[in-house]
C-alpha cells in the first residue's frame, strides 16, 4: 500500500469571472521512502496541490477528490481539526527562506516549538534536539545558532534552518515547494543534496516541486508533469527521460541548459504563456503553444491515457509516435500550427555558434 | 550607558527649549506683576516716586503705600530684571530643585505639582489600561474575521467612538452612572486608594474609549497583514494552533504602529486630560495648567511644562526600548 495516495484531486477557487480550476483531476501514489517530482511552470497547479495536501488552502477553496495517507483520510482529518498530523507526519519546506522564518523569534525557538507542541518535549529536551537537528542539516556551530535571529543568517543557512524545522518531528513525508528557487545558484545544489541525504537516512518520502526538470532528473523516483492544473505526463524518472511522450515535457527539457551541451548551444523557449485557468476552452490546454498540435487538439481535450508500467500521457499526438511525427511534419510544412502559432517561434535563442 | 547619556542630553535640551518658549510667551503676552499684586500693578510708581503724581486712585491704587507693595513684589519675584536673566535665575533654581512659588496663593510650585501629578498619572494609567484591555482582544477577534460581518461592525463602532468628542462621552457617562444610577461618585474622592480608583473609572473610560478605537484600528490592520506573511503559513504547516500562531508569532511583529501611537497618547495624557478633569471635577495637572495659564501664573505653568516635557522624553525612550524588544533587527542598528 502506498504511503500517500491522491485520487482525482480537484481544487477550484470561485472568482468574479467564474470558477478557477487550479487543480483538475490529479492522481498519484507515493510509496514510503520514495521521491515524487512535480514539474511545471508557474500557475500549473503544483503549489496548490502541495497546499491542499498540507491543509493550507483558504476556507473558500473548493476541494474534491480523495487524499489517503497511510490508510487515513487526510481531508477528513482536516475537517475534524486533527492537531498532530501536519507538522508531525507531513511537513513542508517553502520556497523563500527569507520570509518563511519569523523575523522576531530566535532560530532555536522556531525549531523547538513543534517539538514542544506535538511531542510535549520539555524546554531543555527540545533545545537539545534542536541542536541535533541543526547539526544534521549541516549548520556549523549549532549551539550558537539557537540564540540567533533569522536576519543574522545567510539565505542558504536559513533554508537549512527551515529544513531542520520541518524535520523536527521526524515526518514520513516532506513536501519541498521550490526549495532552491530563491537561493544563490551556488547553494542550490547543496540544499538539494542535503534533502536527498536526509530523505535516505530517515527513509522519508518526499515530494519535490520544481519548474526545472533538471532538478528532479537524478533525485526523483517518479515525475509528474503538470500544466494548467492537469497532469500532462507521469512516469518513473528513467521511463520519462527515455520515452518522453508529451510535447510539453519535451519543451520543458529543451529550456534547460545542460552541462553536456556545446558551450554555444542554444535553448528553445516555449512560446506564449500558460492559459487562463478560468476559461480553458474545450481543447488541450497546451495546444496554443505546441508544435505537435493537430486539428484534433483544438476541440477535444485528450484524456490521460495509461501506457503501462505507470507511464501515462495526455496527448493526441505524442512525441515519438507516428501521429506525433506526422503532426510535426505537417506543421513544419505549412509553417503554422492548427492553433495559429507560427512555427518560427520555435527557433532556438542565444548566440550563433 | 551611551544610550542613556544621549537620552539625558536630549531631555535637558527639550526641557530648556519648551520652558524658554513658555517663559517668554507668558512674560510678553501677559503681565506677571498684575497677578501678584492685582490692579495696583497698573500704577505708574516711577512717577509717584518722582512726586509727579499724588492721586493714584484713577490708576487702580488707593494709597501711595501701594507702591511699596509693588516694589516688594517686584523684588520678590525679580520682575524688574531683564527677561534672559530672570529665565537664567529660574533655571538655576530648578537645578537646585526649587520650582518657584505660585503667584496665586504663594504656595511652592513643587507642592502644587506633588498634589496634582499623581492624580493625573493615575488617570492616565487607568485610561491606557482600559484602552489596551479593550483594543487588543477586539483587534485579534476582528483580524481573524477580516472583512466579515463582525469586522465590519467593529470598524463602524470604532469610528463612532473616535467621532464622539471627549466631553460628550464624559457627560453621557456622567449622566447615567453618576446622576441616574449613582454607581460612581460625582466628584473626585481622595480618602483612600480604592475610592480614588473608583472615582477615576468613568474619566478613565472617557479617555480610554477613543484610544481603544485608535489602537483597535492600527492593530487590526497590522495583524491582517502579518497573518498573510509566509512565516505564518509556515507556522500553520508546522501544525501549530491558531492561538499559538496568534500569540507567539503574529502579535509581536504587529505591535509597532500601536506602540508608537500608544507612546504619543500616553505622553499627551499627562497634562492634556483637562476636559475630562473638568467634567469629572478632578484636580489634576491639566486643570492646574489651564488655571495657571489664564492667570499668567508662570511659575506653575513652567513647573507643569517641565513635568510634561520630561514625561514626553521618558515615554519616547520607553517606546524606543519597546521597539528593540519587539524586533531584534532594530537592536542591531542602535
Amino acid at each position: 500500500m502506498p504511503l500517500l495516495s491522491v485520487a482525482d484531486l480537484r481544487v477550484g477557487f470561485a472568482t468574479q469571472r467564474g470558477l478557477l480550476r487550479a487543480v483538475d483531476g490529479v492522481s498519484f501514489d507515493l510509496a514510503e521512502g520514495q521521491t515524487l517530482g512535480i514539474v511545471g511552470e508557474s500557475g500549473s497547479g503544483k503549489s496548490v496541490t502541495a497546499k491542499t495536501l498540507m491543509n493550507l488552502l483558504p476556507s473558500y477553496a473548493r476541494v474534491d477528490g480523495s487524499i489517503t495517507f497511510d490508510g487515513r483520510d487526510v481531508r477528513a482529518m482536516a475537517s475534524e481539526g486533527e492537531r498532530h498530523f501536519w507538522g508531525v507526519e507531513m511537513t513542508m519546506v517553502f520556497q523563500d527562506p527569507m520570509t518563511s522564518l519569523n523575523p522576531v523569534k530566535k532560530v532555536g525557538e522556531q525549531i523547538a516549538e513543534s517539538l514542544r507542541v506535538h511531542l510535549k518535549r520539555s524546554r531543555k529536551e527540545a533545545r537539545d534536539e534542536a541542536v541535533d537537528l541543526l547539526q544534521q542539516v549541516g549548520i556549523p556551530e549549532p549551539k550558537k545558532r539557537l540564540t540567533q535571529y533569522p536576519h543574522e543568517l545567510s539565505g542558504g543557512l536559513r533554508q537549512r534552518v527551515v529544513i531542520a524545522m520541518s524535520l523536527a518531528c521526524s515526518p514520513r513525508l516532506l513536501i519541498a515547494d521550490e526549495p532552491t528557487t530563491a537561493l544563490d545558484v551556488t547553494v542550490q545544489k547543496h540544499i538539494l543534496d542535503l534533502l536527498d541525504e536526509l530523505r535516505e537516512e530517515r527513509g522519508m518520502a518526499m515530494i519535490l516541486i520544481t519548474h526545472d526538470l533538471g532538478v528532479v532528473k537524478g533525485r526523483a523516483d517518479k515525475i509528474m508533469v503538470m500544466y494548467a492544473g492537469r497532469t500532462m505526463e507521469q512516469a518513473d524518472t528513467t521511463t520519462l527521460f527515455s520515452e518522453m511522450h508529451h510535447p510539453y515535457t519535451e519543451a520543458l527539457l529543451e529550456t534547460i541548459p545542460r552541462i553536456d551541451m556545446a558551450s554555444h548551444a542554444r535553448l528553445v523557449p516555449i512560446p506564449g504563456s500558460p492559459p487562463d485557468a478560468v476559461d480553458l476552452g474545450p481543447g488541450c490546454p497546451f495546444a496554443q503553444r505546441c508544435r505537435y498540435c493537430s486539428e484534433a487538439c483544438i476541440p477535444d481535450r485528450p484524456d490521460l491515457k495509461q501506457l503501462g508500467h505507470g507511464h501515462a500521457c495526455a496527448c493526441h499526438t505524442p512525441v515519438g509516435t507516428g501521429s506525433g511525427t506526422a503532426a510535426h511534419m505537417a506543421n513544419q510544412n505549412s509553417g503554422v500550427t492548427p492553433a495559429g502559432l507560427d512555427m518560427g517561434m520555435f527557433s532556438p535563442v542565444g548566440e550563433e555558434a | 550607558m551611551i544610550v542613556l547619556a544621549r537620552r539625558l542630553v536630549q531631555l535637558v535640551a527639550v526641557v530648556l527649549a519648551v520652558t524658554f518658549l513658555a517663559f517668554t510667551a507668558m512674560n510678553t503676552l501677559g503681565d506677571p506683576l498684575f497677578n501678584v499684586v492685582g490692579f495696583v500693578a497698573a500704577v505708574d510708581c516711577d512717577a509717584v516716586e518722582a512726586g509727579e503724581i499724588e492721586d493714584i486712585s484713577s490708576q487702580g491704587g488707593t494709597t501711595l503705600g501701594d507702591c511699596v507693595v509693588v516694589a516688594e513684589a517686584r523684588e520678590e519675584f525679580h520682575l524688574n530684571e531683564p527677561l534672559p536673566i530672570r529665565y537664567g535665575r529660574w533655571v538655576g533654581d530648578l537645578i537646585r530643585g526649587d520650582f518657584g512659588t505660585s503667584f496665586k496663593n504663594r504656595m511652592p510650585v513643587s507642592t502644587v505639582l506633588a498634589d496634582r501629578l499623581p492624580k493625573s498619572l493615575l488617570l492616565m494609567g487607568m485610561a491606557e489600561v482600559f484602552a489596551v484591555a479593550l483594543s487588543v482582544p477586539w483587534a485579534i477577534a476582528a483580524a481573524y474575521r477580516a472583512n466579515r460581518a463582525m469586522d465590519r461592525a467593529s470598524t463602524i463602532g470604532a469610528f463612532g467612538m473616535l467621532a464622539l468628542p471627549n466631553f460628550a462621552l464624559g457627560v453621557i457617562l456622567f449622566y447615567f452612572f453618576v446622576v441616574k444610577w449613582q454607581i460612581f461618585p460625582s466628584r473626585f474622592e481622595d480618602d483612600n486608594l480604592a475610592l480614588r480608583l473608583k472615582s477615576l473609572v468613568l474619566p478613565a473610560l472617557t479617555l480610554g474609549m477613543p484610544l481603544a478605537a485608535t489602537y483597535f484600528r492600527l492593530l487590526r490592520t497590522d495583524l491582517i497583514t502579518t497573518l498573510q506573511e509566509d512565516f505564518v503559513v509556515m507556522a500553520k504547516a508546522k501544525g501549530l494552533s491558531n492561538r499559538w500562531i496568534m500569540f507567539r508569532h503574529a502579535l509581536r511583529p504587529s505591535l509597532f504602529s500601536m506602540v508608537t501611537v500608544f507612546g504619543l497618547n500616553t505622553a499627551a495624557l499627562i497634562g492634556g486630560a483637562l476636559i475630562v478633569e473638568q467634567v469629572f471635577s478632578i484636580p489634576g495637572l491639566g486643570r492646574a495648567l489651564v488655571e495657571a495659564s489664564i492667570r499668567d501664573d508662570y511659575p506653575v505653568v513652567l513647573g507643569a511644562t517641565v513635568v510634561i516635557a520630561t514625561g514626553f522624553v521618558i515615554i519616547n525612550f520607553a517606546v524606543d526600548l519597546a521597539y528593540s524588544y519587539l524586533d531584534p533587527r532594530v537592536r542591531r542598528e542602535s
